[in-house]
């Protein structure tokens, strides 16, 4: 299938910019961060641009992961196509695109990295990683330096002293409970 | 907390571990650090977490051999070493994996942020043997979004694209202009304390002056509003923990033009920001 391109294509061409920071103001639940002070409503390549139509190079790739620019041609049509035709599924159920990941990620890596499996954000992949070294090590306690940074969750927020550890009461230590495998 | 030890993060910057000489002693510094968690740890030493930058806490490298070092202290204690590199994975600081810098294998590696491209995708790798055992010892991690088709097909062009287009090699050419250009900038502007980082991974450190080395989060602030008017997104200073340090990591597909009009903007933000200490 044919895909334009995407940087023919404006979104919010043509938004309220003081309306919609009015709206923020009332409805957008904080989380630790001020605004970026203008409303971003395009974003292509290395720029992203204001409602005002203010160019502004990205120097933070989003954050920290548009790794090669927004909107590339390429990434747009797989997730067009992908969303088109296998988005999403079952999650005892394997899919092509998983093993060809799978399979390409572990030839980059050296042996001794071999398998891998994929879920959504970073914080989450390191709440899995502590997890699998808890259950092989038999053990619990976990070490991390004094500058971290490793996502919101219970057990890599845990492991985490730069940032996001007052306020909730003691941290994660407990050993995971052995589960039975999924059955429903 | 039970559970969870802190070990001091290296600061060749800042930390007061030195040598005779005036140099950053981070061996001495790990070693203090274990005889702390060894003195503290109930004796369940399961494993080691880190970053090869530290990307939020200051954009740090790791010193050279201090992943090695971290290694073996693991291995004598059972542990095994986690490498979390969301930022600094696929090819972000001018290697496939940061880990490839430092000589080291982890025993569990995690990827995210660049993985996925601004996507929400992220993954856990690991050797057989890991595998192996906690499958038998009834390791489940089963939830909503693991191995779904869209986003891994996302991460699998990401990779076939990193590789097919040499962007590894890119992003280690382009990295030695950026740190190239820092320099330049540090040796003009006094309040750049440190410049710091790998690759198109760059950490600008903000100061008062370069004796106290006293923290400038007012000056970090005022620079980088400066560098949003002249259409530069270069900060983090929106978190008070995070202020100070300009965090500089553009895509790797950045072409040679984008990366010098970026670097002249940092530089006019630099000319005309009111206590920058310029020194020429």
């Amino acid at each position: 299938m044919p895909v334009k391109d995407p940087s023919q294509k404006r979104l919010y061409a043509h938004e309220d910019e003081a309306e919609l920071l009015r709206i923020a103001d009332e409805t957008l639940l904080g989380y630790g961060t001020g605004f970026f002070p203008s409303i971003i409503t395009h974003a292509q390549g290395v720029y992203i641009y204001t409602s005002n139509g203010k160019r502004i190079l990205d120097w933070t790739s989003g954050q920290m992961s548009c790794l090669i620019g927004h909107g590339n041609p390429e990434i747009v049509k797989t997730i067009h196509d992908h969303a088109a035709c296998l988005d999403h599924l079952f999650s005892g159920m394997i899919s092509p695109p998983v093993i060809r990941l799978a399979k390409q990620l572990t030839d980059l890596t050296p042996p001794g990295l071999d398998r891998a499996f994929f879920l959504s954000t970073g914080g989450e992949s390191n709440e899995a990683a502590i997890k699998l070294a808890k259950v092989y090590t038999g053990k619990f306690e976990i070490v991390g330096l004094s500058a971290s940074w490793h996502g919101m969750t219970g057990q890599a927020v845990a492991a985490q002293y730069h940032s996001g550890r007052k306020g909730y009461g003691p941290m994660v230590c407990q050993m995971q409970c052995h589960t039975s495998a999924i059955e429903d | 907390m039970p559970g969870n030890h802190v070990l001091p993060a290296p600061n060749a910057y800042r930390s007061i571990f030195r040598h005779s000489d005036g140099s950053y002693d981070w061996e001495s510094e790990l070693e203090y650090g274990w005889s702390m968690v060894d003195s503290a740890s109930c004796g369940s030493l399961a494993a080691v977490i880190l970053e090869p930058i530290l990307s939020s806490g200051g954009m740090h490298c790791l010193p050279t051999g201090y992943m090695k070092a971290m290694k073996k202290h693991c291995e004598v204690r059972d542990m095994l070493l986690i490498v979390d590199e969301a930022q600094t994975g696929i090819g972000r600081c001018g290697d496939m994996f940061a880990f490839e810098h430092d000589g080291v294998v982890p025993d569990i590696l995690t990827l995210s942020k660049t993985l996925g491209n601004g996507l929400p995708l992220s993954a856990v790798v690991t050797s057989d043997a890991i595998a192996s055992k906690t499958k038998d010892d009834g390791f489940v991690f089963y939830t909503t979004h693991i191995n779904d088709p869209l986003p891994a097909a996302v991460g699998s062009k990401v990779l076939e694209i990193v590789v097919r287009d040499s962007l590894v090699q890119r992003s280690r050419q382009a990295g030695v202009r950026l740190h190239e250009a820092l320099q330049v900038l540090m040796s003009r502007y006094g309040c750049i304390g440190d410049v710091r980082g790998r690759g198109l991974m760059a950490g600008v450190e903000i100061v008062q002056d370069r004796q106290t080395k006293k923290p400038a989060p007012k000056l970090g602030a005022r620079l980088s509003n400066r560098m949003n008017e002249l259409g530069l997104s270069a900060n983090l200073a929106a978190m008070a923990s995070f202020g100070g340090v300009f965090r500089v990591a553009p895509p790797i597909t950045i072409t040679d033009e984008e990366l010098e009009e970026g670097l002249s903007i940092m530089e006019e933000a630099f000319k005309t920001t009111k206590g920058s200490c310029p020194l020429y």
